[in-house]
């Protein structure tokens, strides 16, 4: 199976999707592509922010695929903290690799996230995929680990509440260091608050300093 | 072989999303300085001087036009009648109607572009009826949700801003002198005016007046930057609705939106002229069409809009810098 057939399966709704996963041995190929794909169609979506900071074209690339390399990276923190739950609350240990099949499974939904570039549909657009992903993750926990809805309700909160954790501690390192790689691949510090960005007073604040200018 | 008509509803499907998700680009790249050689959005400072305004001139307003419009200063001929209606009521007031708002390069559709080719085909046969022309409208219409989105907007929304800043450059606006400007915005031009009047205030730092003909506004925040917003919404005008129900921060529902704060505030005026449609018959802008009362359409909405824009505030009797020198004199000496 290739990951085009693991899309289709999952989006027609048939458990082959995670079969086909589960199945496979080896390195997660499927999964990462999987996940690569949605992040690199989700850095489409959310690219504003790199069109607000005016990024170069070619440094425009380059950050979207830097972007999806860092969100891989968050898949593998997704995994290990919903692991982590589930070996601790439900006692399923040892099952890395069918966490990793189902989590990858629930980054599907994202692969539509460049939708979110669309004017004004798109904020509502990425929230409804995030609710999406979030039951496909749920639905798909349970297949892979036996659980009940309850519990794999549970492991995917109880994941997120995880990653909240550690991106506040020992993550912030981390965290640091992913955002200079993403300003050194822009070839400038990123605002990531469009607003602030874009605040009509900074606009106020240029015009008066050119009207200042202009007197002096 | 025959085009099931499944295959031409997904055709056109197609061609709305990807035409939906490319329409900010021009605006993003334009902003992120992608589109060299490209009318920019100087500061007014940086410009060229300025031709002196006519002396009789007292009031200067910018009309941006419906989405139906393909190029500046190109109207359809009743919005052409229109327009040289209005400037003939008021013969004290500079109307610019060379403004194209849905495109923030001021590049017309059948201008530089590489489907230009496409687009002065369509333009051709809207100006012949075909149903073919309403592309001209949806592409324009995502310009209009550019500027309505939060993320998108700011930026768009400085772009139209310089265009309309440009356009009062060209008919000699006396910048510094705080003259009001009266924006008119018919349909998305609505929206735009709305968008655009946040940074025209702080460019011009001069009241701004906007009186929306149909427009399909959303609750932008730049509606703070304006004196006054009238709406004028014709009771069979079913395209200026779509605002009300599309964005929510029109809803009644949402009381702290900008849109409600300043209808509170009484900064919005709601204008009901009567029994217009939107465009077409019994538009705001039929000649042909009468009224009970013996007007046609478009008179009635001429009278109502040059009643709006004598309303305006009055342009300054002195240049705004004395005034503002003699009242920082005045306060330095109160305190003696």
């Amino acid at each position: 199976m290739t990951v085009l057939d693991v899309i289709v399966a999952f989006l027609t709704g048939r458990t082959a999707a995670l079969e086909a996963i589960l199945a496979s041995p080896g390195l997660p190929v499927i999964p990462l592509q999987i996940v690569a794909l949605a992040g690199l169609s989700e850095s489409i979506g959310q690219s504003a922010i790199l069109f607000a900071n005016r990024v170069t074209p070619r440094r425009f690339l380059i950050s979207l695929f830097v972007s999806a390399l860092i969100y891989v990276g968050g898949f593998f923190m997704w995994v290990f903290s919903i692991a982590v739950v589930a070996g601790v609350l439900f006692q399923r240990t040892g099952m890395l690799s069918a966490v990793a099949g189902a989590v990858s499974l629930s980054y599907v939904p994202l692969l539509f996230g460049f939708l979110t570039f669309l004017p004004y549909l798109g904020s509502p657009i990425i929230k409804g995929l995030y609710l999406w992903a979030f039951l496909a993750q749920v639905a798909e926990l349970r297949f892979a680990l036996g659980l009940n809805h309850a519990q794999a309700v549970l492991c995917s909160m109880g994941g997120a509440l995880f990653i909240l954790l550690i991106r506040a501690t020992v993550g912030r390192p981390v965290i640091w260091l992913e955002n200079r790689v993403r300003d050194w691949v822009a070839g400038k510090r990123l605002e990531l608050d469009l607003k602030t960005l874009l605040d009509p007073a900074r606009y106020q604040r240029r015009s008066d300093d050119h009207d200042r200018d202009r007197r002096l | 072989m025959t085009i099931s008509p499944e295959w031409i509803i997904g055709l056109i499907l197609a061609w709305l999303l990807i035409a939906a998700l490319l329409s900010p680009l021009e605006a993003l790249g334009w902003w992120a300085g992608w589109f060299r050689g490209l009318e920019d959005a100087p500061p007014v400072a940086e410009a060229s001087p300025p031709p002196a305004p006519a002396p009789d001139t007292h009031r200067y307003v910018a009309y941006l036009t419906g989405i139906a419009s393909a190029a500046e200063g190109v109207h359809l001929p009743r919005e052409q009648r229109f327009l040289e209606a209005l400037a003939a009521r008021l013969p004290d007031t500079v109307l610019i109607g060379d403004i194209f708002p849905y495109s923030i390069t001021h590049r017309a559709l059948t201008g530089q572009r590489v489907f230009a080719w496409f687009w002065r085909y369509v333009f051709s046969r809207k100006t012949q009826g075909s149903p073919v022309g309403f592309l001209i409208n949806l592409r324009n219409l995502f310009q209009v949700l550019v500027s309505a989105d939060s993320r998108y907007g700011p930026i768009y929304n400085q772009g139209g801003a310089a265009l309309i800043i440009n356009a009062l450059r060209r008919h000699g606006y006396p910048f510094g002198s705080g003259t009001p400007v009266t924006l008119i915005g018919y349909s998305g031009g609505g929206q735009i005016c709305l968008g655009a009047a946040p940074y025209l205030k702080a460019m011009l730092k001069a009241p701004i007046t906007l009186i929306s003909l149909g427009g399909v506004l959303c609750s932008d925040p730049g509606i703070t930057a304006v004196e006054r917003l009238y709406h004028i919404q014709g009771s069979r005008d079913w395209v200026q609705r779509i605002g009300e129900v599309v964005f929510p921060g029109r809803w009644p529902l949402l009381p702290n939106s900008s849109w409600n704060r300043a209808r509170a505030q009484g900064r919005i005026e709601i204008i009901r002229p009567g029994p217009f449609s939107h465009t077409g018959k019994g538009g705001y802008l039929d000649d042909e069409t009468r009224l009970p009362d013996g007007r046609t359409c478009l008179e009635a909405t001429l009278d109502t809009l040059v009643g709006l824009i004598q309303r305006c505030p009055p342009p300054p009797t002195r240049p705004r810098r004395r005034r503002s020198l003699r009242r920082s004199r005045r306060s330095i000496r109160t305190p003696m």
